[in-house]
């Protein structure tokens, strides 16, 4: 394997094993459409394999055989994620059809003891990838194995064992949840009912063996992957070369400016010389203007070929020339759409789902049912999906979105009181004119005044909304009904009858001015035009 | 670049890096705690059996195994700092996603939801989605905010070989003074053969090949830090 350490796509600073085993899941994590596909054509195709092949009686050995050639399996991850890791992209089917050269020490690792070797992981790259064998290899594997990274290697290995096992007695213990009756809930129980049935747990065993070792076997080999690398990169200062190598590629970087920058000033020196018009650059003939003189025909004689030459010389010169030399400059490479985007099955799926039609196609009737058949029943199926899911959301937060609405429109309370004056609705009378004249008439002109003003502030605060506080004056209130009128939130005659009352109100209360009749009619008449109509 | 690490970036700018722990490290600290229950359990037993006599001593060690299972991650993990015994030998720590350390409200409710990863036996739902999810966390991590992460261990300090400090020969960015420094601690632990050729790739910087280019290298390291004097 030659190593490139520039296009590596993981952090190789040494760290502890641990971490460097839960790498290989992060790595995992980003290919693992191409690792697991590897795996599970050849590991399902054996699993079914062995249980058509095997009585039923003797499947439980189909299982052990499985197991014990598990560490060829491990050759698949390894094989992608090697690859992969460098930037190079394998897929399922690449790593598929190399396997049969990757499978090299069969012979070898099929040794009774290498299935059980838990930390098998961290030598397989050892002659995979390095291709050492013999002492030399013995000579790596001791150099990697060694400040503990052997030992790591294996508890993970013991670690997946466990993982696998946990995962068969869990899909065991799932078919024994849903098979109980829902008042006793056992898990246990599918173990317990066919405990005799040797044949039906054989079955189900080696189901769950393939299921859990399919999904655990990756985790294993790509763990003990990194710790691999992350050791190799450790003995052989891989970080530290690509430290020094950054470090000579910027300074040849700045060099490079420097001599640039010389070269920019050559060119400023150049600027004052005297240039090409662009514009006047020569250039050939637009295609349109080619066409053109291509649909005439022969000439008929010398002098129309001598009148062509001279039209042909007018539309050459600069006034009549349909066309226009410029000069510019454009990059000389263009940025590469992402490949990434191509492979992308969402992307794909979108490309299949709206670009089915290619632009120059004919779109005659049957195209478009054969379209509509396709494509365009999904687009339909997905669009009606959507219509009804924001249907669905817009029902199911109803609560909410509607407060959301109406929260504008609630404020605070108007307080109970203002300048000392009870202003709640319900302890005015029903006809305030009425008994603000029949208190004047019975003599108490200031009761009748104090009710009028307090009906005036009472109305503004519940049927126009106006915002009053506790301690506010006359003037303040007026100011606030003028500020509204100005807003806009409050009529006209309401301000005007609002203005007038604390006139009448301010001049009898503070300066024992009183009203005459006619004054107080006519401010009831205000207050009746503006403010009783019995709420806004 | 894949390095397994949370970067978190505090208000002052600075990057915290978390680094999850996988799920086979967690497994071992359970497994540690649970050896430790169970022998809390039966020293709890004989003692209160001895005490108490055997009825009301058993009915006793029945509300001490529910602590056990219950109380026990939670208070371990709120007065430890984040630590049961099993993890703190393993050098794993519980932290909120946020980097800071747990309270009560995230060490009960992740480890009441323990309830849901041990379904349906032993861990199978917490060990699957362990694996699908980027930083490896299990659901009760996911519902309280919470992370598994390894300790930092404390950095030691290095001494550096004796050199005579020379200033470098044009400005480094300081990511390349720490790459400098980390090159001039290790670059002994690799085989020699190696460090001959990286002295030869550090050329650029030196001037010299091989070992002169290494020497070199100490010297300049040695006026980063002005540690060394001759």
């Amino acid at each position: 394997m030659t190593v490139q350490l520039e296009s590596l796509q993981i952090d190789i600073r040494p760290g502890s094993h641990a971490a460097a085993i839960d790498l290989g899941q992060s790595l995992l994590r980003r290919y693992w459409q191409q690792v697991y596909l590897a795996w599970w054509l050849p590991w399902l195709t054996l699993a079914v394999l062995l249980w058509l092949c095997l009585p039923a009686a003797y499947l439980g050995w189909g299982t052990l055989a499985i197991w014990w050639l598990r560490p060829l399996f491990d050759r698949l991850p390894v094989y992608i994620l090697s690859r992969e890791v460098f930037g190079e992209r394998v897929t399922a089917w690449q790593a598929l059809r190399a396997w049969p050269w990757q499978l090299g020490g069969w012979l070898r690792s099929l040794t009774w003891w290498r299935p059980i070797m838990l930390g098998r992981g961290l030598y397989a790259p050892i002659w995979m990838l390095e291709g050492a064998k013999g002492r030399f290899a013995n000579q790596r594997r001791r150099a990697l194995g060694a400040r503990g990274a052997y030992g790591a290697a294996s508890w993970f290995g013991l670690a997946c064992v466990h993982f696998t096992l946990v995962l068969e007695l869990a899909l065991l213990a799932m078919l024994g949840l849903f098979m109980a009756r829902p008042e006793e809930a056992n898990p246990m129980l599918f173990m317990i009912k066919y405990f005799s049935d040797p044949a039906t747990l054989a079955l189900t065993g080696h189901i769950c063996y393939v299921i859990a070792d399919g999904l655990i076997g990756p985790v294993y080999a790509s763990g003990c992957f990194t710790l691999y690398l992350r050791r190799r990169a450790e003995l052989e200062g891989w970080d530290i070369e690509l430290s020094l190598r950054r470090l000579a590629e910027r300074r040849r970087r700045l060099a490079t400016l420097g001599k640039s920058a010389l070269a920019m000033l050559l060119c400023a020196a150049l600027w004052a010389l005297p240039q090409h018009d662009a514009s006047a650059a020569t250039c050939a003939p637009s295609k349109a203007q080619l066409e053109l003189e291509k649909q005439r025909g022969p000439a008929h004689n010398a002098s129309q070929a001598a009148l062509r030459r001279d039209i042909d010389a007018v539309f050459q010169s600069d006034e009549f020339r349909q066309w226009d030399c410029q000069m510019t400059w454009a990059p000389k490479k263009r940025p590469e759409a992402k490949q990434d985007d191509e492979e992308n099955w969402l992307v794909r799926f979108l490309t299949w789902l709206f670009k089915n039609r290619k632009p120059g196609e004919a779109k005659d009737e049957e195209q478009k049912i054969h379209d509509f058949s396709g494509a365009g029943a999904v687009k339909l199926g997905l669009i009606g999906v959507l219509v009804a899911l924001f249907a669905w959301l817009l029902w199911r937060y109803r609560g909410p979105l509607g407060a959301l609405v109406t929260q504008r429109r609630q404020r605070a309370a108007p307080p109970q009181q203002v300048l000392g004056m009870d202003i709640r609705p319900e302890t005015l009378p029903e006809d305030v004119p009425a008994s603000v004249n029949r208190l004047w008439q019975a003599g108490s002109r200031r009761e009748a005044l104090a009710l009028l003003y307090r009906a005036t502030v009472s109305k503004l605060a519940h049927d126009h909304a106006l915002e009053l506080h506790r301690g506010d004056t006359e003037g303040d209130i007026l100011a606030a009904s003028q500020a509204a009128h100005r807003n806009g939130a409050l009529p006209q005659p309401a301000e005007a009858a609002c203005a007038e009352v604390t006139g009448v109100w301010r001049n009898a209360a503070y300066a024992a001015r009183w009203p005459d009749d006619a004054q107080l009619d006519h401010a009831l008449a205000a207050w009746r035009l503006g403010l009783g109509g019995g709420g806004a | 670049m894949l390095d397994g690490k949370l970067h978190l970036s505090t208000p002052e700018g600075v990057t915290l890096a978390l680094t999850p722990a996988g799920a086979a490290r967690r497994g071992y600290a359970w497994f540690i705690d649970l050896l430790l229950r169970v022998l809390l359990n039966i020293l709890l037993t004989i003692g209160l059996v001895l005490l108490l006599g055997p009825t009301m001593g058993r009915g006793l060690a029945l509300v001490g195994y529910f602590l056990m299972e219950w109380a026990y991650p939670v208070v371990f993990e709120v007065f430890g700092s984040g630590m049961t015994p099993g993890k703190r030998m393993l050098g794993l720590q519980v932290v909120r996603d946020d980097g800071l350390p747990v309270g009560w409200r995230e060490s009960a409710l992740r480890n009441l939801l323990r309830g849901i990863d041990f379904l349906p036996m032993l861990y199978g739902v917490g060990l699957v989605i362990m694996l699908m999810d980027g930083n490896f966390r299990r659901i009760g991590d996911m519902v309280a905010g919470t992370l598994v992460v390894y300790r930092e261990p404390a950095a030691k300090a290095v001494a550096l070989a004796q050199a005579e400090p020379l200033p470098l020969p044009f400005p480094l960015t300081p990511q390349e003074q720490h790459a400098l420094l980390d090159l001039v601690e290790r670059v002994r632990s690799v085989p020699p053969q190696r460090q001959q050729e990286l002295g030869d790739l550090a050329r650029p910087l030196t001037g010299l090949d091989g070992e002169a280019s290494l020497q070199r290298l100490f010297q300049y390291a040695a006026g980063l830090t002005g540690e060394a004097r001759s």
